[in-house]
């Protein structure tokens, strides 16, 4: 019974990519439509000026970046920390690859390949898996396959948003490199649902970009390590606290 | 209330996927998906919610685009009070419908063991 049910959503599964791209492709075009077209003229010329934004140091780019940041602080408040931070990875990514000495770490990597397959989502409506894609589906496969072992050591039992929740009341401060996370947290609230929690959020962090602390960009000492610092999701602090990093 | 929607919406999805027997190859692929989505669909948002005459602007110069101009451009856009609330409010319908999708695709147990 369980196997024949396994076979059918692996049947059905495999179509979920591309109805889960239909979902998004479907949304921007009835934007547009609502919208009139008015900025469709200046699209695809608005989406290469963003790729070519002229380089400039990270101490320049630290400061411009900050006020943009503050600003959608103020703007997004009321929608969420997480959510917050995702607007403000979208919108620094383009300031983030033009600044000239910024780290390329795994997560400037994952931008990158995500840009790449965006500007393919944009404009191919045909939903073949293109080479950007494929690389930039990559970058999970990793993360995909820590899930499967945490899945089959933690079982069924924690669900994660109940995990997240006690990781935060708990206060659970993570670092940046693998097993590290999830080790943390699971010192707090115990090994299964420190991984489970640990997963859904390197997870988070590569749909829909790290917390904007882990960057760093504000510390006064523009030679430091550029890692996470902070915790994340919900109990990242506001803007006013966020950029005061050590 | 809206605080942390988002985030539980995501959370959820990842869960269900993550519990799946998708190959891992699939649940890698339906997270770049979500991923890609959500940032192409903030875009055309703050791009309609530029003035027109400085966006025309920036595309019609571009020896005079640098940080700057991109700054003040998404400043103005943002300005706008609708502009925000497009933007949560097409992402959350976004995400719901992906969680619908994942709910109704996605119906078995979790797995016990992946290849």
């Amino acid at each position: 019974m369980a196997e024949a049910q396994t076979a059918i959503e692996k049947e059905q599964g495999s179509s979920l990519p591309s109805l889960i791209a239909d979902v998004f492709d479907r949304r921007v075009q009835n934007y547009r439509k609502d919208r009139r077209l008015i900025r469709e003229t200046y699209e695809q010329k608005f989406e290469k000026l963003l790729e070519t934004l002229p380089q400039e140091s990270r101490d320049t780019t630290a400061i411009k970046i900050q006020k943009v940041l503050v600003k959608i602080g103020g703007f997004f408040s009321e929608y969420g920390a997480r959510f917050t931070d995702f607007v403000r990875n979208v919108v620094m990514w383009p300031m983030v690859r033009a600044t000239r000495d910024f780290p390329k770490d795994k997560y400037y990597q994952i931008g990158l390949a995500r840009a790449k397959a965006w500007g393919e989502f944009a404009r191919d409506t045909t939903k073949t898996a293109t080479a950007e894609r494929m690389a930039y589906r990559n970058h999970f496969l990793p993360t995909a396959v820590v899930g499967a072992e945490i899945g089959t050591a933690a079982g069924a039992l924690v669900s994660f948003p109940a995990a997240v929740g006690v990781g935060i009341a708990e206060g659970a401060k993570y670092g940046l490199v693998a097993g590290v996370e999830g080790a943390a947290i699971g010192a707090a609230v115990g090994g299964a649902i420190g991984g489970a929690v640990s997963l859904a959020l390197k997870l988070k962090d590569r749909i829909i970009g790290p917390p904007v602390l882990y960057y760093e960009l504000f510390a006064s000492n523009p030679a430091s390590s550029w890692v996470r610092t902070g915790s994340s999701g919900p109990s990242v602090p506001g803007p006013s606290s966020g950029w005061q990093s050590a | 209330m809206r605080m942390d929607t988002f985030d539980n919406l995501l959370t959820h999805i990842i869960t269900k996927v993550g519990e799946s027997s998708l190959s891992d190859e699939e649940k890698a692929n339906v997270y770049a998906q979500i991923s890609v989505g959500l940032y192409a669909l903030v875009w055309p948002i703050l791009m309609a919610h530029m003035p027109e005459r400085d966006l025309a602007n920036a595309v019609d110069n571009p020896k005079d685009w640098g940080m700057d101009r991109y700054t003040n451009l998404i400043g103005k856009a943002l300005s706008d009070p609708q502009t925000p609330k497009e933007i949560y409010d097409e992402l959350m319908g976004a995400l719901t419908e992906v969680e619908e999708l994942v709910s109704s695709k996605l119906t078995s147990l979790p797995s016990q063991s992946q290849p």
